[in-house]
């Protein structure tokens, strides 16, 4: 049981997951950071990502990896008008507004897919087959996946790291008002980062469809897993989601191989759910009372 | 809340409704009946709802797990012998009980993080239904064979005694010093703490009594399926039925849970039997409608026709 | 502090708070005494500390360290609410007021959980400041002026003994200003203490028969207000080191 290439492979398969994670907590990371909004929705965001996928490979025979040069596009322009129509309606207001208006963006989203796609699981098999390194099998479609999420995440961290339009975000991040007085178009910042923030999801859902099978209400799971993230991580912490949505990912990775699937399920519920109970400080202060 | 006039309308309006439910089960069919079962049920959970989320500000988006834990223990106490009413009374006990800890532990959180951790203890419920397979037995769920049930009649008389009993609740809270602190700890909840409202004891109540309803609820609704499985105790939409219910007809209110009930179950009506999505999708427009234009509720708009009264006592502001 | 120096007229001692805000120390080893029956002034330059110290005594910032006896009780670590119940009562700096309770529901609230007369009592208060006919008023419909008035009458439904005011009288226009400060001197007279923040000096000197000036965290001067003005250290704090004036 305790061989090593057993322990190898898991660390692998959890790291692949993680990275996938860590692209997703990541955007709903930078929205909170940038507007202090929780979206309740971006998992579903995700799915539409993973349904256009599925679409387009469907349908039109594309590959995935070529339909995700369409599907974040188009995420963007959608997240860039969500954001104008809707979540800026809400931005100045207590963060339970945003919470409960996502709540219903999400509801709407899983509803309409339901109506759409039925509640059968769906699933894009355009890659097939393992990497054999030695002793390990890694299967391709994860290693593919796991590999475009962290060269994604990465590329997203560069961004806001060394260009101007980055640099403007996270000014916004730190102190919103301060950002203004400087000449920054907040609002047109919030816009852009809630695009880049469902241009992330629909890659992540596109890079899900490809490992995992999916029904509209996949999202309730992957949402609970992004808030585990990012309140471990410290919300607002883009660099915090992101090794938190590898540490995840491995803790799964093992709980899953020594245990059972199911108690990898639970992982990130019971995570959540005694970090904010036991020690919410564990937030930086920021969740008590 | 209503001039003198309109509170004695309110009581006749409520008079003839009590009658017409008790006399219901003579004059109408199964169908009809287990319909307005449901409507009860309904307004039993979102007066509930109305409890804590309403009434004291911490808006939880998970507080169907204490119907779910109802639902199970009404379950297995039926299922070993007990009679239906005792299992209703521990459904209810086993809710509570869970509910003082955990009460205590969410309720250290602020707004939107209570909310996350309400919703995520819901997942939580449905994990530990799922796992325990030797309780509850998974994924498979309970069945209840039909000896060990209660009637139809019984079942929807119970159902709206907690309704009803749901609902004076709620009223009696709004008139009462209780539920002048709860509204304190709602507007400014350190101010409350500096004038003396022990907030933590009264937050811990509303939420225990926020909770016994919904566990009996669940464990009557048990013996009236006869069948419960993790996904359906701890559905989602039951959660989002709570919330929408008493957001639209008026939160902290208490006819606006009432008012909501009714929309939401024509809506399910009318959706519900063909397109249960399109159900719950018109739900959560129906939220976005309240969030960005009608935060207070169907009430709100009757309220903006009437005047204030110039001698209102504590607890019954306009 | 050790129990011999409270004297029992003291109604309120505190003895080596300090309350550190990551790296920042807001409360160096505070040491403080309130004469029971008094009304005792509590000055100093912004920032030194003075709300964060009301902070302390009232509970509502609970990780200071040092000691705090009240009416002979240690009462450091206690909750607000319990504090409020024993006896000792404070406002705050900007209104606190239950904007969606109605005025007559923001004073009963404060009042005593079983008293069946809190309704009368919150009306005769109301009545004292002219305000009753504002009963049914939203918190938030009132003026600002009108809404520190409802704050102080607030913390007087539960009889405290001693009362916290933090500049009580920010913001009201000069009318109210008066009748607040002739409340509070109604009050002393009967026999409630008072611990004031208040930057205007002419009130400091009209009313208070004891000061304590805090500087930086520290408590640097303590006596009645004509010693302090002329105290050096005090001037060095309000001015800076490099002026030196006559009486402020």
């Amino acid at each position: 049981m305790l061989e090593p290439s057993i322990l190898l492979q898991l660390l692998i398969g959890g790291l692949l997951a993680g990275m996938l994670y860590a692209l997703l907590a990541c955007g709903l990371n930078l929205v909170f950071g940038v507007m202090r909004v929780i979206n309740l929705a971006h998992a579903e965001l995700m799915l539409v990502g993973a349904f256009g996928a599925y679409v387009l490979f469907s349908v039109f025979g594309l590959h995935p990896l070529l339909s995700l040069l369409i599907i974040v596009p188009v995420l963007f322009i959608a997240g860039y008008y969500l954001q104008s129509m809707l979540i800026e309606r809400v931005v100045g207001r207590p963060m339970l507004t945003s919470l409960l208006a996502t709540y219903g963006v999400s509801i709407i989203l899983i509803n309409v897919g339901l109506l759409l796609f039925s509640a059968d699981f769906k699933s894009v098999p355009a890659l097939q087959g393992s990497f054999l390194i030695g002793e390990l099998a890694i299967s391709q479609p994860r290693a593919t996946a796991g590999v475009i999420s962290l060269l994604l995440t990465v590329g997203v961290y560069l961004f806001l790291e060394r260009s101007r339009l980055g640099k403007a975000i996270r000014a916004v991040s730190e102190h919103a008002q301060v950002a203004a007085i400087c000449g920054i178009d907040v609002r047109k910042i919030r816009m852009l980062t809630f695009g880049m923030a469902a241009g992330m999801a629909g890659a992540a859902g596109v890079m899900l469809s490809v490992i995992y099978s999916f029904w509209p209400g996949s999202g309730v799971d992957f949402i609970q897993k992004c808030f585990a993230i990012i309140i471990i991580g410290g919300m607002g912490n883009f660099l915090g989601a992101f090794y938190g949505g590898i540490l995840l990912g491995v803790v799964e990775a093992f709980v899953g191989g020594f245990a059972s699937t199911q108690w990898a399920e639970a992982v990130a519920y019971l995570l959540l759910v005694t970090v904010l109970l036991i020690r919410p400080t564990g937030i930086k202060g920021a969740a008590r009372v | 809340m209503f001039n003198s006039l309109q509170r004695l309308n309110g009581r006749w309006v409520g008079a003839v409704l009590v009658t017409f439910v008790l006399l219901a089960p003579l004059m109408i069919n199964d169908y009809h009946q287990s319909f307005l079962l449901q409507v009860f049920m309904v307004i039993a959970l979102a007066q509930a709802w109305n409890l804590i989320s309403g009434m004291t500000g911490y808006v939880s988006f998970g507080h169907a797990a204490f119907f779910g834990v109802g639902a199970y223990a009404g379950a297995l106490f039926l299922t070993w012998g007990f009679p239906w009413w005792l299992a209703v009374i521990k459904g209810a006990g086993i809710a509570a009980l869970l509910a003082v800890p955990l009460g205590f532990l969410t309720l250290r959180l602020r707004g939107p993080y209570f909310a996350i951790a309400m919703l995520g203890l819901n997942e939580v419920g449905r994990v530990v239904a799922t796992l325990w397979v030797d309780v509850t037995r998974g994924g498979t769920g309970l069945t209840l064979s039909p000896e060990l049930l209660p009637s139809l009649d019984v079942k929807y008389f119970t159902m709206f005694g907690l309704a009803l009993g749901a609902t004076l609740l709620v009223a009696w809270v709004h008139r009462s010093r209780f539920g002048l602190e709860l509204r304190a700890i709602r507007e400014d909840e350190e101010a409350a703490e500096m004038v003396g409202v022990n907030t933590t004891r009264d937050k811990v109540i509303a939420f225990v009594l926020s909770a016994v309803i919904p566990g009996a609820v669940g464990a009557v609704y048990v013996m009236y399926t006869s069948y419960i499985n993790p996904a359906s105790a701890f559905e989602h939409a039951r959660n989002i039925e709570m919330i929408v219910v008493v957001l639209f007809g008026g939160s902290g209110t208490v006819w606006g849970p009432i008012l909501g009930a009714g929309t939401v179950m024509v809506l399910r009506e009318l959706l519900w039997a063909q397109f249960p999505s399109a159900h719950l999708a018109a739900l959560g427009v129906l939220l976005l409608v309240v969030v960005l234009y009608l935060p207070g509720g169907l009430i709100s708009i009757l309220r903006a026709r009437q005047q204030k009264r110039p001698d209102a006592r504590p607890g019954e502001s306009p | 502090m050790n129990e011999l120096v409270c004297a029992p007229d003291h109604i309120l001692c505190a003895w080596g708070l300090t309350r550190e805000f990551g790296g920042v120390q807001a409360l160096r080893g505070v040491d403080l005494h309130v004469v029971r029956g008094t009304i005792t002034g509590l000055i100093g330059p912004n920032g030194s500390g003075k709300t964060t110290l009301f902070q302390v005594i009232s509970g509502m910032d609970r990780g200071a360290t040092g000691t705090i006896s009240f009416d002979s009780e240690s009462i450091l670590g206690w909750r607000p609410s319990q504090i409020y119940r024993r006896g000792l009562a404070r406002t705050f700096q900007l209104s606190r007021v239950f904007p969606e309770l109605t005025v007559l529901e923001n004073l009963v609230v404060a009042g005593h959980r079983r008293d069946r007369g809190a309704s009368e009592r919150a009306l005769g208060l109301l009545e004292r400041v002219h305000l009753r006919e504002y009963a049914a008023v939203l918190g938030k419909n009132l003026s600002y002026g009108q809404q520190k008035l409802v704050e102080f009458l607030r913390v007087l439904m539960s009889d405290p003994a001693l009362i916290l005011l933090d500049e009580p009288a920010a913001g009201v226009n000069p009318t109210l200003r008066q009748t607040l400060w002739d409340m509070v001197r109604h009050l002393n007279g009967l026999g409630t203490t008072f611990l004031v923040i208040e930057h205007n000096m002419e009130v400091i000197a009209d009313l208070c028969s004891d000061v304590y000036v805090l500087s930086d965290g520290e408590i640097i001067a303590q006596g009645d207000f004509t010693s302090i003005r002329n105290n050096e250290r005090v001037l060095e704090a309000y001015f800076g080191k490099s002026r030196k004036h006559g009486a402020a």
